[in-house]
């Protein structure tokens, strides 16, 4: 390549580089005479909860309030005592203030109902059976979030009696989920409102009609699997006839279906058409593959409800939206500012020290730098597979790659001193290093790339990591094995001294 | 350099004891003990103060809220310190909860506070003075935060890297190579966690891609030495050198430790720019770069060094025992 257009070449790629950096890490500002603002790149990540926050969710039993409800319930009465304009309805309003004051005991944090029908509290203290009902609750609500392979997530018991969930911000479906997994009680199958005749018998339980329930994927299609036993299939096939069909249905109110529900909740609707295998099966609760999360859930649910069923419970109090908190990370907000400080901080000193190191072959490394900085934080970004949040994971294997691509740089420019130092001419010497260390340098991107792919079989935030190490891998051995060799080859076509380039001195030419 | 791994080079058996050690004991503490999860995922007293949506939302108002408590827990009779808080915020009601260490008498910190939020409601100037605030204490008892299938399944995909790393590596250079890349892979992340929890570092869900990460630094490290060793097994040099001289001058230390310097200093960085949790992070992904730091520069030419050998002395003929066979001995006699 003439020099002429090396120089080009080389310019147009600054700039392109120059504008996509700027592009990812310009900060924000508000565009003047619009109502729209600059957002860089690096600003429109979807955070995991270390430095996102998260959403966090108080579960309280029937029966089971907190003080600060309490306290809200007592001052509202107290307040209608002041409000009461005749001496009746004062009276009245008395006698309602001290019912609610009578009916709850304070402990700790929270207040027990003292209703002898719930048998939560009575002598005093907490009944044995309810705080026997309440762990095995508890332990049952704790192993469902287990099964669900969060990587940030937190089940604790608060004052004894009551649940805190909390749950990363990349959960989407966060209210179903914490609706679905405080869900207690037995199972049943019911048909036009009423439970169908195989589970009016005494004893009988739903697990005799249901044998398994599997979440499935096909066309892309994710959904939940419900297999039958033989008694089940019977039960199937009596009622299957009387049952509407969804694809026909367009009040889903009017249309009678197989309900399966859980203590008196409704979890799923099984139409005609979603049996199937001659009443083997029905599938249900279809949704797009992407959110086979969202039908996981439910699966969960069902297994640990037909598990556990004839075994005593508490049930909970069903969650409004308004239930539910959002937090900031709880190290602060500034979490990220810092950490891209500080990131920001590592990228100049890994454009700057090659250059020093290595003169303007060392430059070579400062656009690989920028390079895989720019690819990999667009692909973090803009690639959107179900959840792909930027963790402190995600941090780690960036920088990882990012090093690496350095170091190799570095490792190629030694095999090239070392085939100088042969006494091999500049040209020859970099086709040599760098055909020296190009199978090293397949091997190690090939190793972490398999070590990527087995990362996927893992789940929650390192699965997401794994993608983003896919990205880094592929992005990295791109940069060290064709983009930074085919810039080397421009700029080094465009140099005049080949030998100020690399920075190499030969002690003949000294002593010339 | 050199001359410290000339003498690590013959000590893989000591080594190997040392690690075993460590790798028992880390479980046996966690399991008679158990893991510091860190203030944010371990058991917790709380205090919260809920505050109306409009009051929490307008700037003014939630300040002097959080100014109010935090010179109550400051104040000689209250005298307690939060370790984070959360504000989490809801469409009608949000709080503010601070956590502080599990066991911690909130009640002398409630009252003062009710009372200081009375004092300051007085005030006709004060930006809370319509606010409708509440304030209630609790303790939290961790039961669930790092899920066993989360765990269980990061162990298969090392696991599953570990045969594949094996696999490649045994087709691409040999088989005792291959094994060796294997044992590095899935010592690393086990040698970090071992003392990530023995250090009481806070050991959180993100310690697992610390962990991961170490995985793959070592595995690079130790392919940096296989192919420094290929390449010198090709050289005229490789037949005058003993086993031992082979395999040193094969270490690939200027890339370990460069590449060590590097992620090392960005990570101390990192840890000391950034807040609490992240500094916690960066500890631990410290303690697995230098793990695998270790892995790569010192275990790995340690544990190969018998495998050649005994590839050697397959190669020659002989057995471990130093048999070589009657034709053998009697033709070399001759």
């Amino acid at each position: 390549m003439g020099k002429k257009k090396s120089v080009v070449l080389m310019v147009l790629l600054t700039i392109v580089i120059v504008a996509l950096c700027a592009l990812v890490a310009f900060p924000a500002f508000p565009i003047p005479n619009s109502p729209d603002s600059w957002n860089p790149v690096a600003l429109q990540y979807d955070l995991g909860a270390d430095l996102g926050g998260g959403y966090y969710a108080y579960c309280y039993p029937e029966g089971v309030i907190s003080e600060t409800e309490y306290n809200a319930d007592e001052a509202a009465l107290k307040e209608a005592i002041a409000a009461a304009e005749s001496e009746k309805d004062k009276a009245k309003a008395q006698e309602e203030y001290d019912e609610y004051v009578e009916s709850y005991a304070a402990y700790k944090g929270l207040y027990l109902s003292t209703d002898e029908e719930l048998g939560i509290y009575a002598d005093g203290a907490p009944t044995a059976e309810f705080k026997t009902n309440f762990a095995s609750t508890a332990e049952l609500i704790a192993k469902r979030y287990d099964e669900k392979g969060y990587s940030d997530y937190r089940v604790a018991v608060v004052d004894d009696f009551s649940l805190r969930v909390e749950l990363p911000k990349s959960e989407v479906n966060v209210g179903s989920i914490l609706t679905a997994m405080s869900l207690t009680g037995d199972m049943s199958i019911e048909t036009g409102g009423a439970v169908v005749d195989e589970l009016k018998a005494e004893g009988a339980k739903a697990s005799d009609l249901i044998k398994s329930v599997s979440v499935a994927t096909r066309y892309k299609t994710a959904y939940l699997k419900i297999k039958f036993t033989d008694a089940g299939e019977e039960m199937i096939e009596r009622v299957k006839d009387t049952l509407s069909e969804a694809s026909s249905t367009t009040d889903s109110s009017s249309a009678t279906t197989l309900d399966i529900k859980i203590g008196g909740e409704t979890i799923t609707q099984i139409y005609k058409d979603s049996i199937m295998d001659n009443n083997r099966e029905a599938r249900v609760l279809a949704v797009d593959q992407v959110n086979k999360a969202y039908v996981k859930t439910f699966e969960i649910l069902l297994d640990s409800v037909l598990e556990t069923e004839g075994a005593d419970s508490v049930t909970f109090r069903s969650l409004s939206s308004a239930d539910i908190r959002t937090f900031e990370p709880v190290y602060g907000d500034n979490v990220l500012t810092l950490l891209y400080i500080a990131l920001a901080i590592v990228i100049v000193a890994l454009i700057v020290a090659p250059i020093v190191s290595m003169g303007r072959y060392g430059a070579v490394g400062a656009y690989g730098t920028l390079s895989y900085f720019v690819v990999t934080t667009l692909c973090f970004a803009f690639i959107t597979g179900g959840t792909f949040e930027i963790t402190l994971g995600s941090v780690l294997v960036f920088l990882a790659g990012l090093i690496l691509v350095n170091v190799l740089h570095a490792h190629v420019y030694g095999a090239i001193k070392k085939e100088f130092d042969l006494g091999k001419t500049v040209e020859s010497s970099v086709k040599g290093g760098f055909k020296k260390t190009l199978w090293g340098i397949v091997d190690i991107y090939a190793v972490l790339l398999l070590a990527s792919l087995a990362l996927l079989l893992a789940t929650g935030g390192l699965h997401t990591m794994a993608l983003q190490a896919i990205i880094c891998v592929v992005t990295g051995a791109f940069c060290n094995l064709l983009w930074l060799r085919a810039i080397n080859y421009t700029l080094l076509s465009a140099s005049k001294n080949k030998f100020k380039y690399f920075r190499f001195v030969r002690e003949d030419d000294d002593d010339e | 350099m050199n001359k410290l791994l000339t003498k690590t080079v013959k000590k893989v058996t000591i080594m190997s004891i040392v690690i075993a050690v460590l790798l028992i004991a880390s479980f046996l503490i966690t399991f008679f003990v158990g893991a510091n999860y860190g203030i944010a995922t371990d058991d917790m007293a709380t205090l919260t103060v809920t505050v109306d949506d409009y009051h929490f939302n307008n700037e003014a108002s939630i300040v002097k809220v959080e100014s109010v408590c935090e010179t109550t827990f400051a104040s000689p009779e209250v005298n307690v310190e939060p370790k984070i808080t959360y504000r989490g915020e809801m469409s009608a009601d949000s709080e503010l909860v601070y956590a502080f260490e599990y066991g911690t008498d909130l009640s002398k910190a409630k009252t003062a506070l009710k009372k200081a939020f009375e004092t300051e409601q007085a005030k006709a100037d004060s930006p809370i003075v319509a606010a409708e605030i509440s304030v209630s204490t609790g303790s939290e008892l961790l039961k669930a935060e790092i899920a066993w299938g989360y765990v269980w399944r990061a162990v298969g995909a090392a696991a599953l890297f570990a045969v594949l790393a094996f696999v490649y590596v045994a087709l691409r250079y040999r088989l005792n190579m291959g094994i060796l890349t294997a044992v590095c892979a899935l010592l690393a992340p086990a040698l970090s966690a071992a003392i990530i929890l023995l250090t009481r570092i806070p050991f959180t869900a993100a310690s697992f891609y610390a962990m991961a990460i170490s995985s793959m630094i070592a595995t690079v490290f130790v392919l940096f030495n296989l192919n420094k060793l290929r390449a010198n097994l090709k050289s005229e040099e490789a037949a005058d050198k003993s086993a031992e001289e082979l395999i040193v001058s094969s270490t690939a230390t200027k890339e370990i430790t460069v590449f060590t310097a590097i992620m090392g200093v960005a990570l101390i960085l990192v840890g000391a720019i950034a807040t609490a949790a992240v500094r916690y992070f960066a500890l631990a992904s410290l303690v697995s770069l230098i793990v695998a730091a270790f892995v790569g520069l010192v275990f790995a030419p340690a544990l190969y060094l018998p495998m050649k050998k005994r590839a050697d002395k397959k190669a020659e003929g002989v057995t471990a025992s130093g048999y070589q066979g009657a034709k053998k001995t009697s033709e070399q006699e001759d």
